[in-house]
């Protein structure tokens, strides 16, 4: 009797499973079949081939769906899907950019649908496939996932000139031999140079304090961090705080001589942050099945093979590897976030910060 | 010996078709243009105003005019921008006056090369142009100095080109081909008898050249340096890469730090962007009040000759001089350009491997390479041929016509310019959504050609204007009394004789198109992908020697489009026309 009741419960069981796998299949081949007779799906990115690369290619290869992608900064994206609602445009599908644009002017302006009706496929849906237990979704409308937050580098030096040995902490930058020696990303910008001096706010043991010790120092400040490893490389400076890492990674397999401190020998460590890894699917896209297959096929281990890797950044997936970059940019447990809603919240008091601080010399 | 020459500007008689057709079309065109340019213009003006987070509701304030004039170091900036400016200009002009008149107007052997070889100079793209001087000069690891150190009398480094005088160097470059590509065609419409006359008289060659020349050729010389001096004001790319890490800062880096905050803050950036209208009023004010005091025409119905002004023993030593200084801003950037294109990392020669073709394959097997390639020459086509058409009508309806409107029209014609260039792309961005006129051509690339005609029109209708200024009406009334209509008059005698000024306007159009990046990121789409866009794909992504390669390849296509124009207009141009 038992055993008949064992093989009632495991045929329900199987049962009540497969009904589960054709329901998202059935809505799966469902959106498939009308995304196909779409026939396209305009994207907004990054500006950078490596984000072309990854952003379209292996999805039309895939789903023999066309992929319109326009690469830009968030910064220049924005106004111009600011201005194409006003005047009840709907051009764009799917936004793959960084979470300052999409948390302080997309999602204010209502710009987004939330994100996880969108989700379907259950390695996309399934919590255990994402690092710290489910994919992160920003916005108060949950509108925004986190593709890949990843450990950043923040101190980078000259190998011909600095020993990175000796940094143990950021304090170690306050030591007097440093005065007039270290370069730095224009912290009063968006950008990495930004986010460094963020993490340094919200960090307890750093703080605004550090901040104003740190710029005592006659930091020298950059503006384009496209060329600022290669004046790293040439020795114009030994030392640059907060530049695009994964620039300088770039740069280092080019065999330039330069590194980045690895973070784990920091106290305070580094903060962790998607960069360009942050998606979503706009209001009103004209799209909107070509848009839920691309987002799908996006935070899909496949996808996920592809876009952190071309990019040098790390998945918040599991289950893809991680080995084409550095063992520390896996985000260490606790890491300070430069990324979501409480940094941007106080952006404005490190603006306002960094441009006192920095006055003079700008 | 002006006034000998050339007689009081009136408006010829053609301008008395008042009721034709023509009267009709010239009220269209003043009533477009008004359009087109103070659209924008006002929008930007607005938003100055306006305080609201980009997709939330508008409200209005001073706060942006405040926040943008109380910034301490605004003052220093404005200094900075003001004193690289005339520094620039009057080195240039100067030294461009004198090109110009030795290419256009003496016997100076190899002058056409001479002559496009400081065009190649202006078609060059400036960042790769500065990184190459940085290579070149900069204090620890420039190749100059490196080789000047080597000998025995010199310890230190005797260039930086991180200085003042290492910006003014590196626009030296591109400011000197402009001035060449500006001035020679208004040179070359000079009648040598006037030359002749002031030598006769005992003037020396010098003396000939400012006492005569340079006055005649005031109004080509006077828009050049408006130009240059408003273009100065613009500039950010050197100043951002040379003068950022010494601590100067230029006015157009504080508009462009405004822009480029997330979100961005357009009302600080565009009261900070109302500068460029009050510096262009007073600049159009000036050369309006200087050109209207005196007349100007070289070209008319009596005999013209080119008869070119001999250097004599002085020929060879001037070619060398002029040489050197052709190779030394042309050659140097095309040189460490093109070297870059090979590298592994632009400026590292003592890496592993430095040397590899891979950028070259790499750039070849994009697939957006031909699209690009495609718009670009379709862009700048467009840009070009729209210019020499609308421009060429523009200029000659404010010079060769009586109607009412033409002084409105004039000045309607420098507007563009009093929107800086890194906001204008957003106020026609603002022209397009809120006026919906344009709508239907939102994504296409008509738009971008609209956008960059716009963009450009202050330099093309100001250049036709300074050379129609030195035709007289003789010609065209002789077209008149024979039964030409006016437009036949224009397309059977301005036309020709305007052609080498037309072929500058429409090459300066197609180059700015293909170099243009502000306003094809805001207006355009995933089909109008232009070479330059693609170029900034591979700096973005860390590539700047892959973009070097698709910045060269930029480079030779407005060459080689140079080229064939100038093969063009030297068959109709007026040396050739035989006048």
């Amino acid at each position: 009797m038992r055993r008949y009741i064992g093989i009632f419960i495991a045929v329900v069981f199987l049962s009540i499973g497969s009904v589960g796998e054709s329901a998202w299949q059935e809505e799966w081949d469902k959106v498939l079949k009308a995304a196909r007779q779409e026939g396209e799906v305009a994207v907004s990115g990054p500006a950078g081939v490596q984000s072309r690369d990854a952003l379209t290619k292996p999805f039309t290869d895939k789903f023999g769906i066309k992929v319109n992608f326009f690469g830009a900064s968030g910064r220049e994206i924005s106004p111009r899907i600011m201005a194409e609602r006003r005047a009840r445009q709907y051009r764009w599908d799917v936004f793959v950019h960084g979470t300052t644009t999409g948390l302080t002017v997309m999602v204010p302006a209502g710009a987004f649908q939330p994100l996880r009706p969108a989700l379907i496929l259950p390695e996309v849906t399934d919590a255990k496939h994402w690092r710290g237990g489910g994919l992160e979704i920003l916005g108060k409308g949950a509108e925004i996932g986190i593709m890949t937050p990843f450990q950043r580098g923040t101190i980078f030096y000259n190998t011909k000139m600095v020993n990175p040995k000796q940094f143990k902490s950021y304090k170690d930058l306050l030591d007097p031999k440093w005065k007039g020696k270290l370069a730095v990303d224009d912290p009063t910008r968006p950008g990495p140079g930004q986010a460094t001096f963020t993490f340094f706010y919200l960090h307890p043991e750093l703080g605004p304090d550090f901040i104003r010790a740190l710029a005592k120092q006659d930091l020298r400040i950059q503006r384009d961090y496209t060329v600022e490893g290669d004046d790293l490389g040439h020795g114009r400076f030994p030392v640059l705080i907060g530049t695009a890492d994964f620039l300088i990674e770039l740069k280092m397999k080019q065999g330039l001589p330069i590194g980045i401190v690895d973070p784990r020998q920091l106290r305070e460590g580094s903060d962790v942050s998607p960069a360009n890894g942050a998606v979503a699917i706009y209001k009103g896209a004209p799209h909107p099945n070509a848009a839920k297959v691309y987002i799908n096929w996006l935070l899909s281990r496949d996808g996920q093979r592809i876009f952190p890797k071309i990019m040098g950044y790390v998945s918040a997936r599991n289950d893809v590897p991680t080995d084409h970059t550095f063992e520390w940019r896996v985000p260490q447990p606790g890491a300070i976030k430069t990324y979501d809603e409480r940094a941007m919240r106080n952006k404005k008091k490190v603006i306002s910060l960094v441009q006192s601080v920095f006055r003079r010399r700008r | 010996m002006i006034e000998s020459s050339a007689s009081e500007i009136k408006p010829t008689p053609t301008g008395r078709f008042t009721l034709e057709p023509a009267t009709i079309l010239m009220c269209l065109l003043l009533g477009v243009v008004a359009f087109l340019v103070i659209t924008p213009l006002t929008l930007m003006l607005v938003n100055s105003f306006q305080l609201g987070r980009p997709g939330q509701i508008p409200t209005y304030g001073m706060d942006g005019w405040v926040q943008a004039f109380s910034d301490p170091s605004i003052l220093d900036a404005l200094w900075n921008t003001v004193s690289l400016a005339v520094t620039r200009q009057s080195i240039a002009l100067v030294i461009g006056i004198v090109l110009a008149w030795l290419i256009a107007r003496t016997d100076l052997p190899g002058k056409g090369g001479l002559e496009f070889t400081f065009w190649v100079s202006f078609f060059l793209p400036s960042l790769p142009v500065a990184l190459g001087w940085i290579l070149m000069l900069d204090d620890k690891f420039g190749l100059l100095n490196i080789w000047l150190q080597k000998l025995p009398f010199i310890d230190s480094a005797v260039f930086n080109v991180y200085s003042y005088w290492g910006i003014v160097w590196v626009h030296m470059t591109t400011t000197l081909g402009v001035k060449v590509l500006l001035l020679a065609p208004a040179f070359r419409n000079l009648d040598a008898t006037l030359e002749e006359s002031s030598r006769s008289c005992g003037a020396s060659t010098f003396g000939t050249i400012f006492r005569v020349v340079v006055p005649l050729m005031m109004p080509a010389i006077l828009v050049s340096t408006v130009l240059g001096l408003i273009r100065s004001m613009e500039a950010f790319e050197i100043e951002l890469l040379l003068g950022v890490p010494i601590g100067l800062f230029v006015y157009s880096t504080k508009i462009r730090d405004l822009v480029s905050y997330e979100p961005p803050e357009y009302a600080p950036a565009t009261a900070l962007g109302t500068m460029f209208l009050i510096v262009l009023l007073v600049l159009v004010f000036v050369q309006r009040w200087y050109v209207g005091r005196r007349m100007y025409r070289t070209v008319t119905g009596k005999g013209f000759s080119t008869r070119p002004v001999s250097l004599g023993r002085w020929r060879w030593p001037i070619f060398a001089a002029v040489l050197l200084l052709a190779l030394s801003v042309t050659l140097t950037p095309i040189v460490m350009l093109f070297m870059g294109t090979f590298m592994r990392a632009f400026g590292y020669f003592d890496i592993p491997d430095p040397w590899t073709l891979e950028n070259w394959q790499r750039v070849f097997t994009d697939p957006f390479l031909v699209q690009s390639v495609k718009n670009t020459i379709l862009i700048g086509l467009g840009t070009a041929t729209a210019g020499i058409v609308f421009y060429g009508l523009i200029a000659y309806v404010i010079i060769k016509t009586k109607f009412a409107g033409r002084h409105v029209l004039d000045f309607l014609s420098w507007l563009p310019w009093a929107v800086p260039g890194i906001l204008l792309g957003l106020a026609l961005l603002w022209t397009v959504f809120q006026t919906r006129v344009l709508l239907f051509l939102y994504g296409s690339i008509y738009l971008l050609i609209l956008a960059l005609f716009i963009k450009s029109m202050p330099f093309g209708v100001q250049i036709t204007k300074s050379v129609l200024l030195q035709l007289g009406p003789e010609l065209e009334e002789a077209a008149r009394i024979s039964g030409g209509s006016w437009l036949q008059t224009y397309r059977r005698i301005v036309l020709p004789i305007m052609t080498p000024t037309f072929i500058v306007v429409g090459l300066v159009g197609f180059m700015s198109a293909a170099r243009d990046i502000s306003t094809i990121v805001l207006l355009g789409s995933a089909q109008s992908r232009t070479m330059a866009l693609l170029a900034l794909d591979y700096a973005f992504g860390g590539q700047f020697e892959r973009g070097s390669v698709v910045a060269f390849m930029t480079s030779i296509i407005v060459v080689v489009t140079a080229l064939c124009a100038r093969i063009f207009g030297g068959k109709v141009g007026i040396g050739s026309a035989g006048h």
